[in-house]
């Protein structure tokens, strides 16, 4: 994967790293281990009325793929991982959990 | 010796019971149409588990509460166990492009609009049981939203769930969302 840069995030037009229904249907087909970016940026911002730098269904849509991130996660389906860019952003990754097996 | 129940107390067993079965309807993702037998197999556990009732102990509504919840969970397991030998929608082997939820269900309403196509008799059998546990991971509202859209087109079970036409689609989005993250697909 290739590191983003300012220019990467300055010039580029805001779009959403992955939209909420592909989102979905990762997780619904991916296996352990595979992972996916479901946001670049500073998700904390970028999801904040007022702050963010998507219109607003953008906006809300963001916040609903990163609440669905995290109840996954709860619910031990998915590992969440960040990764740093230097000072411009972080890559949030999703990761498929193994499933245990019982014993 | 006769078994005397009085007016309020017959009202505190049907009110257990109804809760109960329509809980069941939900957890289960049974039709609307068997509630009401559901209910009656309900109260009359109830009824003839009166006599068993002790004042002491503690209050009629918890005894009957508690009653219902163990007849649920035995009438839980025995729909399990049929849909476990029959398939949740059982298809006679001499009918063989009979589709239950088709039958039901056009494929442009209901369900069948959220998984957005065609099936045929075999795959269907395996899609009800996907269904069926994708439902049962679903919030109580969604999962109601879903035993309404088994006999009713969303234009229907709008008007019957008593939501906005914004929040019911809004909901079905969710359902349908929800589908794919259980992994829910459809084979052409």
């Amino acid at each position: 994967m290739t590191a983003l840069t300012v220019s990467d995030l300055q010039s580029a037009p805001p779009s959403l790293t992955i939209r909420e229904e592909e989102f979905c249907e990762w997780v619904g087909r991916a296996e352990p281990g595979q992972q996916v970016d479901y946001h670049r940026g500073i998700l904390g911002m970028d999801r904040a009325k007022g702050f963010s730098p998507f219109d607003e269904k953008r906006r809300r849509e963001l916040g609903r793929i990163a609440n669905r991130a995290m109840a996954l996660a709860q619910k031990g389906r998915l590992l969440l991982v960040q990764r740093r860019h230097g000072e411009v952003g972080i890559s949030y990754i999703a990761i498929i959990a193994t499933r245990r097996r019982a014993p | 010796m006769s078994l005397q129940i009085s007016p309020s107390d017959l009202q505190i067993l049907q009110h257990e019971s109804e809760l109960a079965a329509r809980r069941l309807i939900r957890r289960l993702w049974l039709p609307y149409s068997e509630l009401a037998d559901l209910h009656q197999e309900l109260l009359l556990d109830l009824i003839a588990r009166l006599p068993g009732f002790d004042p002491k102990r503690g209050s009629l509504g918890a005894f009957v509460g508690t009653v219902a919840k163990h007849k649920s969970a035995g009438i839980a397991r025995r729909i399990h166990r049929e849909h476990q030998l029959f398939g949740a929608e059982p298809i006679s082997i001499d009918d063989p492009d009979r589709c239950g939820l088709r039958e039901t269900v056009p494929d442009d309403a209901g369900l069948g609009s959220l998984l957005g196509g065609a099936c045929d008799a075999h795959v269907s059998m395996d899609l009800a049981r996907d269904v069926i546990r994708s439902v049962s991971v679903l919030p109580a509202g969604l999962r109601d939203l879903c035993a309404l859209l088994q006999s009713e087109t969303p234009t229907a079970a709008c008007r019957k769930s008593g939501l906005s036409r914004a929040t019911f689609y809004r909901r079905l989005r969710e359902i349908r969302l929800s589908f794919l993250v259980s992994g829910l697909r459809m084979v052409a």
